[in-house]
Parts: structure tokens; C-alpha cells; sequence
């Protein structure tokens, strides 16, 4: 075909195209000229206008006018209006306001000019307001590679556990992101431990984000507005996890009526109620979720799961006040809480308060200042209710954060992000207390130590040319291990063992134990092959001060929070990824290819039959190694049409090396060891068909290789008691996973129209979800433990730990109003 | 009717996909590469006369039952070099005589086991104290149980209880018990015109109970005086309980060495299985091969030891019990048939279990009348 024929079509076809989605999306892209032709400026000139509502002509106090890709823009005041200053060229224009249409206008600058927006009502859902101000093609335009971003809806389309929306179920789909299995805490990204995840909700850290051990996550979906996965190029300004950031940003309240919003399910509930103060200039947000699902364990066959509890709760509050069109404040409280109890042998509690106070500066047009102080603590509890072992045992840990932001934007092609955060630690003491008079368990305490963490970045996203850009970041972080703590020495020359301490240095309040410092380049690439069409490459080093300590199969709201001290040094990751991405049709489909290997040191692993608990000489019990993770990451989205969603595949590898000088500091003689999350295959299908408005049919197919295990070998006898010989550490694999579930959103379209026609106009919106996890009923594999058969046969035998081994329905109901 | 035609597609596809995953699901077995030949040595020495025994056996693949070792040299050598030799009394069970070396609390041991050229050496191992006096009842009990198809039983039991009550609470120590039980089995009554010059057999029968559930306490975790019913054993009641019935406790003083050693083998024998569970590992013994390339697992021990017996008899149990080797009409006829005092000929026709007359071919089972019955 004639080459220029052949580009003619391709032009017509985009158009067409573009066209098609452009009316899909409901988003309204114009092309505006602002400033007069006849008087063209160079530099910067000044933008100004107003956003109104369409209906009513109202001015939209809080709406936000962005160029798209950069910080410039501005927040409209009490009247709608807004103004900033930008240099004269071609940029993309962003304005959004909550409960109205987008619009994104294709914006040509030449001078001073005024640009007034009326924007419509949203007439679907509210949560289907994509959050992001970024473009359809941002996989390809983001300068980092291994960034996801997904919003609301998107999460809530998908078939959740018991119809309860979960963030970080959602994560679990993704590309590099995997977890030891149903009832485990966290999630693992890229070979990263669950503890190496940053998570942050509106900045401040949560050291616990799992309900009912991990069956649910503490984000309420109806307070969350959206969140980003950093998994491969961790901007600078974050900081203190190696491996991954997780940054959820909660809603604030509405600033034109009161809004109820909420969800009935069969194990949870809940509500959220936003409205304005104050004429809009305060907003507030409370939202609630409490769960009964004693109920459902109730009906299990198995008399220790009847005689068990597991509940759940969490509130968020948040205040947001305006003064004036430059500053805003926000406090928020949020708690959770969570109980759980086997029959009468063992329970957890573990709870979380912070309190989140925030001041948000536009300082002038290209420079805004966001100041952060947070107070939490998290606090856990083991308890064994019965026999002469009855006890409880807390720990846990109080923490505060203060962070300085700057953002600057200095021309349009820098953005730079400069300033510094400090993180204080105080470990609250591990003291087990007996339970009842017959308790022979000795009150005990365990000394934790304090920390503070400092880290001073800055970040400069560079645009070089229009195919070129670079993200160049440099973050400083200092650690000091503080007192009061009493230091174990060993005899020079011998080993960490208890038999071997020869002394101890008791440090006072404040004195430095430990310092420890580094620097971490972040480096980002990404070069435009063309529009649809980007090569990336990240480098990056992240140090990381605090060790989940986890001596079980799966992490538990239990595990040890340890600070980096003279024994257990920093954990430093040196991550390195590059990617291909391309979208096809008008960014119809995206599809990605990442390639990553990371190294890490002084990783930390455990000797065989380890108890942590109450454990004062902890580094007599743990060794350092190293760790390494490579993988292959695919990822293909569909974006438009009747049917949309993602496809994920990860091939990868996690090892760990642990070779000390000593034989028990040893383990498979030193050889590389797959990590106990460690997944070769990982595959995820994720996928709504729209049917009519807002019903839609959705599932989530889900397979991944069986993780690692130690496994029996052999077997003795000692006397009559058969005694399993266990494999070097993680030989043997348990059985693949693999789960489908299904789920159907009913909106108000399936009624009958006479039903509809009445409720048309209304403001009360409901759905009806029923899904069915697990449909096949598949008994996937926990784990796979090893005991004598039920007809008392001596010679233990593999038995798998099913944790969720049927179907499980649900139905809920959600509605707004 | 496109958008129908899409729905119906993707529908297809689910469901065939799922079929295709579901075929190859429900796998369990691991792919288990056993092995075996590893030397295992269990040994104690005790301030006793019971329980000064040695058992040498080499750990054979899977559900194979282990390999007994005969005609190993196994010498105890004490802090002031005495040895003596442990005689085997059976095959790969060799017992000392005490002669040379007894052991007494305070004092230091060691083994040494030759075996095909190799030598293995045990650490060094000091006797520790008895602290506790021990105390056993018994509760009579109907134990629900449900099989893997789903079906529900009822067994009748007897749990059996232990109360200690510690003399003095020393800033470190550490105890075990073990559970036995032993009762007399009498072997079948023959017709005296057949058999004149047959008696029954009277055998005595020493089991070892709860054997995978370790009882440990580790007294620098545990500072009560008083540790009260403890459940040690569920024995389900049968013909046993007849006659005279002991149960045994045996309290063991152990080392620091001793008890994490049995503390690991008690993190791998009781694990029910849960996600809190601490993973699984070897259990490294305290035995040393001249062969450094060489593994041999177990322990050696050296143990005060202290036995409470607890006695039941039929009065006890209000229960009867059926004799198993009770004989009918038809089959005593049949007995009365055989050559002439040819007991063997009642084995070899099938007519009785050769258990039924000879008690001693019963596990565990054994002539010698213990002292305390």
C-alpha cells in the first residue's frame, strides 16, 4: 500500500477513533486558545477564570484547574474563581470538581487570558470519577516505571471475599505484587518481605493494614478517593521501606450537601456521612465499618472454628477547613480494631489510632508547601486463655512523623519536590501478664528501644526534551538507635549465644545506641518511542531501618516490631527495573512489559525453631544474609468498551543467601534459598462486562505456583515417639493456587420501567452485588504441614491447610443518597 | 445482539477455562524425595535402675519401619573416666548393668557407639535433680470423634490426670514426663485331656503412652509450685482394664541441652497445623561421627528419673469386656481334635491366633514380671 494512503488511514482511523472514545468517556476535550493572537507574550503570563456548576451557575468552591503532567494550577475559592501564571506553549488542562464531569482541554497559551468552565453533573456513580489528572496514555508519559494507580471504581468492580471492597485484595491482582495466601497479612511486591512495604494513608504510616488477619484490609473503600502503588521507582520523598510504597488517599467531605453513603453486607457494614460547614469552607468525613462475622464461623462443621471469633472495626474522621484559596488544613482521627480468638486456645487483638494533622500552602503560583504531623500507635496482644500456660502478651509500637514538602515548578519542565520528614520510634515494651490463678506463666517484660529516623530528599522530575525525560531524586536518611535499652556483649572472637555474654551496657534515655546513615539515589527514564509508545528504566536504592520479625508461616498482627540497633543493621535494596509500554487503539489497551532484579543486604532470616517472643537477645536468634529477586512482569488493561480490565502474568524468583561464620549460622550450606513468598508463576485476570448503566457482571481468575516449604524426608524413631526429619529450608513447594470468582452489580436499570420512571430524578442510588468467591469450592493450600493421619498411624503425612476451602456467597447492598 | 453475542463469548471462555484448571486440581502428595540410612541413637543414662537403656537403628524411607542395629559397642564413660559397656539385651536395645558406672545427680556422662568402623560421640551431659512430686487420677469419659467420611463415634476413655507439686523452685530447671501404662495379658485356657502339660502364658504388657506429645516444662518460664491437672493420656477402655491396669508417670530431670532438644522434637510432634505455626526444621541431636560428612540424629541423656503409678482395676471400670480368644462350641470341638498336645497345629489350622496362647508375641510384651505388680 502507498505509504502516504497507509498514513491517511491511519490518521482517519485515530480520528475515528478518538471520536468513538471521546463520546465512551463522557469527557468533554475542547481546544481552547487562551490570550490574544494579536498580542503574543513570551514568558509567563497570567490564566484566570471561574468554574461554575452548569446546572445552577454556582461558583465550585475547591474545584481544582490543573495542567496536566506538571503541580501548576490552582483551587478555586468560595466564588469558583480561580488564577495561576504559566509560560506561554501547549499544555493539557485538567478541571475536576467531586460530583461533576471532568473536562480536559487541549489549552494553547499565547498570553493573558480568561478561561471560565461550567461543568456538569456527574450522572453516574460518584465513584466513577477517575481521580487521576493524568491522561489516558499516562503508563507511557509517567517518567517511572513500576507505578500503578488504580481508582475506586475499578476496585469495587471487582468480585470481593464476603462483597467487601478491598484495596489491597485489589493490589494482589497487579503485576509483582503476590501474597503467602488467604488469612496472611500483607502482600509481598517484587520479592519483598511484608514489612518492606511502605504504607501510608493520607501520609502517615500504618504498620497493620489487615483485618481479620488479613481477610479484609483497614481501607474503607466508601473514605478511600484512591491510592498508587510504587513498586519499582519510589519518588524521593518517600522513604524508610525497601521495597514498595503504598500511598492511599483518604476522601475529604463534600463542600456542597450532606452525602450518606454506605454498605450492608453479610459479615461487614458500613457507612460513611460527608457534607460541608461552615457555607463550605469546612468539610467533614465520618465513616464507619464494624463487622458481625461470628455468625458465619458459627455454621462450621469444625467445633474449635464454631467455638471461634473473628471482629472488626474501623472509623475514619476527617476535618478540612479552607482559609481562603491558599491554604487548607485537614485533621483526621482514624482507629481500627480487630479481635480474634480459636476456640479457646489462642487469640489476637491488635488495634491502630493516629491522629493526622495536615496544612496544605500554595506559597505563590509555583511553589506549594504541605506540612504533616502524625501521632500513632499500634498495639497487639497474643492471649492463651487456658492452662497452665495462660497469658497475654502485648507489644506493639508509638510512633510520630512530622514532614515538610515543597513542590516547585520552577518552568514547565521542572518539577521539583524538596524537603524532609523525621520519623520517631518508641517500641512499646513486650510485657506478658498470666491469666488466672492457675497460670504458672512468669510476669515478664522485654525493653524495647527508640529510634528517629531523618530524612532530608529532594526530586526533580526533568522534562528534556518532548521524547526525553528524566526523574532524578537523592534522599539522605540518618537512623539513631536511642536508649533506655541494656546491650548484650559477647566474648570477642565467639559466637551471638546466650552462654557467651560477657557483659552489658545499659544506655539511659536519649543516649545513642546505634547510627546508621546512607544516601538513596532515585533515578527514573523514560524515553518516548512514540505517543503510544515509551521505554523506561529505573535505578534506585532504598534503606530501610524497622524489621517485622515473623517466625510463623504467615505474618501475624503479632509479629515484633524491631528497630535497626548495634546488631541487626539497615536493610539496603538496590532496584534496578526497565519497561516497554505501548497502548493500542487510542490507549483502548495497555499493555506493559517489566523487567526487574533487585539485591538486598542484611537481610534478615531465622535459626531453626526460633522463639521471638519475649526474646531479649534477639540477635542470638536471627542471621543476616543477603536476598535477591528478579522477575518478569506483563500487563495488558483494557480500558474502553462493554468489557474492560486487566490480564497480569509475573515470572519471577526470590532467594535468599545466608552463610555465617558458625555451623547454626548456616543455612542449605550456604546456597540460595527460595524466600518463603517466593512464586515463580503468578497470573491474574480481572474483568467487568457492562451491562445496562450501572450493572455489570464481574470475575477475577487467579493462579500462582505453590509457595516454598520445608518438607519430611525421613523419619526415626526416638523411643515410641516418631520424630519427622525435616528437608534443608524450602525444598519442596505446596500445590498450586488457583481460584475464580464471580459477582453481579444490579443497578436501578433492572427494574421495570414504570419503576425506574418513578425513581428517576431521585437521589438515592442503590446496588445489589452478589458474588461467590471461590466458586469452584477449590481446596487451595495455605500451607502444607506435616502430622499423623486421624487413625492414628505413627508416620506423619502431608496434609494440606485449606484456609478458605468452599464457595463462599454474598450479597451486599450499597447505596448513596 | 452484538453486545449479547460478546457476553456469551467471554461467559464460554470462563468456563472452559475453569473446567480446564479444575481437572488438575486436589493434588496433595508432595513430590517427596525420601531418604534414609541415617544412624538414629537413643540413649539414657538414669539414678536408677530402670530406664539405663541405649536403642541404635538406622532411619529407613518412608513407612518403612527402621533398620535395628545389633552388635554395636556402646560404653558409658563418666567424669572420672570410668566405662562400662551397655550389653544388648535385644536386637539394637542394649541396657546397663551398672556395675561400673551409676548414675547420680550432679554427675557428667558421655556415650560412645561404635558402629561399622565409625565412631559416634555424644556431648558431654550432667544429671539434673528430680524437683517435683507427681500424682495421677483418672476420670472415666465418652470421647466423640467424627471419621473423614463424616460419620460420628462415641469411644468410652479413661483420661488420665497429673498434678506436681514442685519442692523448690531453682532459679533454672527443666522436667519431662513420659507415660507408660502395663497391664498382664494371660494366654488361653487349653483342655487339660489335650494339652496336660500346657499353662497359659502371663505376660506382661509396657506401653508407651501420649509418646507424640511431649510433656515439657520449662521452669524458667513456668514459676508455679503447683502445676495441676495436667491431662497426660486418653486411653480407650478395652479388655486391658480387666485385670490389674498401672499407669505410670515418669518424671525425667533434664539439662538445658536436654530440654531444647526435646522442646524441638515437641514443635514438630504436636503441630496441628496453622499459619502460626513456626516452620518445620531438622532437629540436630547431640552425636558427633568420626565422620564429619556424616548425619546420625538423637540424643543421649542423662536423667534422674522418678516413676508414680496410678492402679486400676476392673472395679474401676464398670464395663465388660469380651475375651477375644474366647472360643465357641464349634471351635472347642475342633480343638480337642488335634494331634495330642501339638500346640502348634492350633496355629497352623487356623483354630486360634497364636497370640491367644503365646501373650509374649504381643507388642511390647514381656515375661518378666515387673517389680511393682
Amino acid at each position: 500500500m502507498d505509504p502516504f494512503l497507509q498514513r491517511t488511514l491511519r490518521s482517519v482511523l485515530m480520528l475515528f477513533l478518538l471520536l468513538i472514545s471521546v463520546s465512551l468517556w463522557a469527557q468533554n476535550k475542547e481546544r481552547v486558545v487562551v490570550g490574544d493572537p494579536s498580542k503574543t507574550s513570551t514568558g509567563r503570563v497570567r490564566i484566570q477564570g471561574q468554574v461554575t456548576g452548569k446546572e445552577d451557575g454556582k461558583g465550585l468552591f475547591g474545584a481544582t484547574v490543573a495542567i496536566r503532567g506538571t503541580n501548576i494550577g490552582a483551587v478555586c475559592d468560595e466564588k469558583g474563581n480561580y488564577e495561576f501564571t504559566i509560560a506561554t506553549g501547549e499544555f493539557e488542562l485538567v478541571v475536576q470538581y467531586v460530583g461533576k464531569v471532568n473536562k480536559v482541554y487541549d489549552l494553547r497559551v499565547i498570553g493573558n487570558g480568561v478561561l471560565n468552565v461550567a461543568l456538569e453533573d456527574q450522572v453516574v456513580t460518584l465513584d466513577q470519577i477517575l481521580i487521576e489528572a493524568e491522561g489516558e496514555d499516562k503508563n507511557i508519559q509517567r517518567i517511572s516505571a513500576g507505578v500503578n494507580r488504580l481508582n475506586i471504581k475499578e476496585i469495587e468492580s471487582l468480585p470481593a471475599f464476603m462483597g467487601e471492597v478491598d484495596i489491597v485484595k485489589s493490589l494482589q491482582s497487579l503485576p509483582g505484587v503476590s501474597t503467602v495466601g488467604e488469612g496472611a497479612s500483607g502482600f509481598n511486591v517484587r520479592g519483598g518481605r511484608t514489612d518492606q512495604n511502605l504504607i501510608l494513608q493520607d501520609g502517615a504510616i500504618l504498620f497493620n493494614a489487615s483485618h481479620v488477619l488479613g481477610f479484609f484490609s483497614t481501607f474503607n473503600p466508601d473514605a478511600t478517593e484512591a491510592f498508587t502503588l510504587f513498586k519499582g521507582n519510589m519518588p524521593a520523598q518517600y522513604g524508610g521501606r525497601i521495597s514498595s510504597v503504598l500511598d492511599v488517599r483518604m476522601k475529604e467531605g463534600n463542600s456542597e450537601k450532606v452525602k450518606v453513603r454506605g454498605g450492608l453486607g453479610l459479615v461487614a457494614s458500613r457507612l460513611v456521612v460527608d457534607g460541608p460547614i461552615n457555607g463550605g469552607k469546612t468539610r467533614f468525613l465520618v465513616a464507619g465499618r464494624s463487622s458481625y462475622s461470628d455468625w458465619v464461623l458459627g455454621r462450621a462443621r469444625n467445633i474449635d472454628v464454631q467455638n471461634s471469633a473473628a471482629r472488626f472495626h474501623d472509623v475514619n474522621l476527617k476535618l478540612s477547613h479552607r482559609f481562603g484559596t491558599k491554604n487548607k488544613v485537614n485533621l483526621s482521627y482514624y482507629r481500627s480494631g480487630d479481635f480474634f480468638r480459636f476456640a479457646q486456645d489462642f487469640g489476637f487483638e491488635w488495634d491502630t489510632d493516629i491522629l493526622n494533622f495536615s496544612w496544605n500552602s500554595s506559597i505563590t503560583d509555583n511553589l506549594i508547601s504541605t506540612t504533616r504531623f502524625v501521632s500513632g500507635v499500634y498495639k497487639s496482644k497474643l492471649f492463651d486463655p487456658s492452662g497452665i500456660d495462660a497469658a497475654e502478651i502485648d507489644n506493639g509500637m508509638k510512633y510520630y512523623q512530622a514532614q515538610q514538602n515543597f513542590f516547585y515548578t520552577p518552568s514547565d519542565r521542572h518539577n521539583i519536590t524538596f524537603g524532609a520528614d523525621l520519623v520517631r520510634y518508641d517500641g512499646r515494651p513486650e510485657i506478658a501478664t498470666p491469666i488466672g490463678p492457675d497460670s504458672g506463666i512468669l510476669a515478664e517484660r522485654v525493653e524495647k528501644e527508640q529510634g528517629n529516623e531523618i530524612g532530608f530528599f529532594v526530586n526533580d522530575d526533568i522534562t528534556i526534551t518532548k521524547d526525553l525525560a528524566i526523574s532524578l531524586g537523592l534522599r539522605y536518611s540518618t537512623f539513631q538507635n536511642r536508649g533506655p535499652y541494656d546491650v548484650f556483649q559477647y566474648a570477642d572472637g565467639t559466637q551471638r549465644l546466650v552462654e557467651n555474654i560477657v557483659d552489658t551496657v545499659s544506655y539511659q534515655k536519649g543516649d545513642v545506641i546505634a547510627n546508621y546513615s546512607g544516601f538513596e539515589p532515585r533515578i527514573g527514564l523514560r524515553y518516548t518511542i512514540d505517543d503510544r509508545t515509551s521505554l523506561k528504566l529505573s535505578l534506585n536504592r532504598t534503606r530501610q531501618y524497622i524489621h517485622t520479625l515473623s517466625n510463623s508461616t504467615a505474618a501475624t498482627p503479632t509479629d515484633i516490631l524491631q528497630l535497626s540497633n548495634t546488631y541487626l543493621k539497615p536493610l539496603i535494596s538496590n532496584n534496578a527495573s526497565i519497561g516497554y509500554f505501548k497502548n493500542f487503539s487510542d490507549n483502548k489497551w495497555e499493555t506493559s512489559l517489566e523487567v526487574y532484579l533487585r539485591d538486598i543486604d542484611n537481610l534478615l532470616d531465622y535459626k531453626d525453631f526460633v522463639d521471638l517472643l519475649l526474646n531479649n537477645h534477639l540477635e542470638t536468634d536471627l542471621i543476616a544474609g543477603k536476598g535477591r529477586a528478579y522477575g518478569m512482569e506483563l500487563y495488558i488493561k483494557k480500558n474502553k468498551g462493554p468489557m474492560t480490565g486487566w490480564l497480569s502474568y509475573t515470572l519471577s524468583r526470590t532467594e535468599v543467601q545466608i552463610e555465617g561464620e558458625n555451623p547454626d549460622e548456616v543455612i542449605n550450606n550456604g546456597e540460595w534459598y527460595p524466600a518463603n513468598f517466593d512464586r515463580t508463576h503468578n497470573f491474574s485476570w480481572v474483568s467487568t462486562v457492562q451491562l445496562r448503566g450501572t450493572s455489570s457482571f464481574n470475575w477475577n481468575v487467579v493462579y500462582s505456583t505453590g509457595r516454598p516449604i520445608n518438607g519430611i524426608v525421613t523419619n526415626y524413631r526416638i523411643g515410641s515417639t516418631v520424630v519427622p526429619h525435616f528437608s534443608e529450608r524450602n525444598e519442596f513447594r505446596i500445590p498450586d493456587y488457583f481460584r475464580i470468582d464471580l459477582s453481579f452489580t444490579f443497578g436501578r436499570d433492572i427494574l421495570k420501567k414504570e419503576l425506574r420512571d418513578k425513581l428517576e430524578g431521585r437521589n438515592y442510588l442503590g446496588t445489589l452485588t452478589i458474588g461467590i468467591y471461590n466458586i469452584l469450592s477449590r481446596k487451595n493450600a495455605f500451607s502444607v504441614f506435616f502430622k499423623r493421619p486421624e487413625d492414628l498411624g505413627l508416620i506423619p503425612r502431608p496434609h494440606r491447610l485449606t484456609v478458605l476451602g468452599a464457595a463462599f456467597p454474598n450479597i451486599t447492598y450499597n447505596f448513596r443518597f | 445482539m452484538k453486545m449479547r453475542k460478546t457476553h456469551v463469548l467471554y461467559l464460554l471462555s470462563l468456563v472452559l477455562i475453569s473446567m480446564l484448571f479444575t481437572q488438575c486440581a486436589e493434588v496433595i502428595e508432595l513430590n517427596n524425595q525420601t531418604s534414609g540410612g541415617q544412624l538414629v541413637i537413643a540413649g539414657r543414662i538414669t539414678n536408677g535402675t530402670m530406664g539405663n537403656v541405649v536403642n541404635i537403628s538406622r532411619a529407613l524411607p518412608e513407612e518403612q519401619a527402621p533398620e535395628l542395629i545389633s552388635g554395636a559397642l556402646v560404653k558409658v564413660i563418666d567424669q572420672d573416666g570410668l566405662e562400662e559397656a551397655y550389653v544388648e539385651t535385644a536386637p539394637g536395645q542394649y541396657e546397663l548393668c551398672r556395675d561400673v558406672v551409676q548414675g547420680q545427680v550432679g554427675g557428667v556422662y558421655q556415650l560412645e557407639v561404635q558402629v561399622d568402623g565409625k565412631t559416634y560421640t555424644s556431648s558431654l551431659q550432667e544429671m539434673m535433680p528430680i524437683l517435683a512430686e507427681d500424682e495421677l487420677r483418672f476420670e472415666l469419659d465418652i470421647q466423640d470423634n467424627t471419621t473423614g467420611s463424616g460419620t460420628a463415634t462415641s469411644t468410652d476413655v479413661v483420661r488420665i490426670f497429673a498434678n506436681s507439686t514442685l519442692n523448690s523452685l531453682p532459679e533454672e530447671f527443666y522436667i519431662r514426663w513420659t507415660m507408660e501404662e502395663s497391664y498382664t495379658i494371660t494366654g488361653m485356657n487349653l483342655p487339660l485331656r489335650t494339652f496336660p502339660r500346657y499353662s497359659p502364658q502371663v505376660c506382661y504388657i509396657i506401653n508407651e503412652l501420649s509418646a507424640q506429645e511431649i510433656f515439657l516444662v520449662d521452669g524458667t518460664e513456668i514459676r508455679n509450685v503447683n502445676l495441676n491437672n495436667r491431662e497426660v493420656a486418653v486411653r480407650p477402655v478395652d479388655r486391658s482394664f480387666s485385670t490389674k491396669h498401672y499407669f505410670n508417670i515418669i518424671q525425667l530431670g533434664l539439662n538445658r541441652e536436654s530440654h531444647e532438644y526435646w522442646s524441638k522434637l515437641q514443635s514438630l510432634t504436636v503441630r496441628q497445623g496453622s499459619i502460626f505455626d513456626t516452620p518445620p526444621a531438622a532437629v540436630p541431636g547431640n552425636f558427633q561421627s568420626s565422620d564429619p560428612s556424616e548425619q546420625v540424629f538423637g540424643f543421649f541423656e542423662a536423667s534422674s528419673a522418678d516413676t508414680t503409678r496410678l492402679l486400676m482395676t476392673n472395679n474401676d471400670i464398670p464395663l465388660f469386656f469380651l475375651d477375644p480368644c474366647q472360643v465357641d462350641q464349634e471351635t472347642f470341638l475342633r480343638i480337642i481334635r488335634v494331634p495330642f498336645e501339638c500346640i502348634s497345629c492350633l496355629i497352623e489350622r487356623e483354630i486360634v491366633e497364636a497370640e491367644c496362647i503365646y501373650c509374649s508375641l504381643l507388642p511390647n510384651s514381656t515375661l518378666a514380671r515387673p517389680s511393682y505388680f
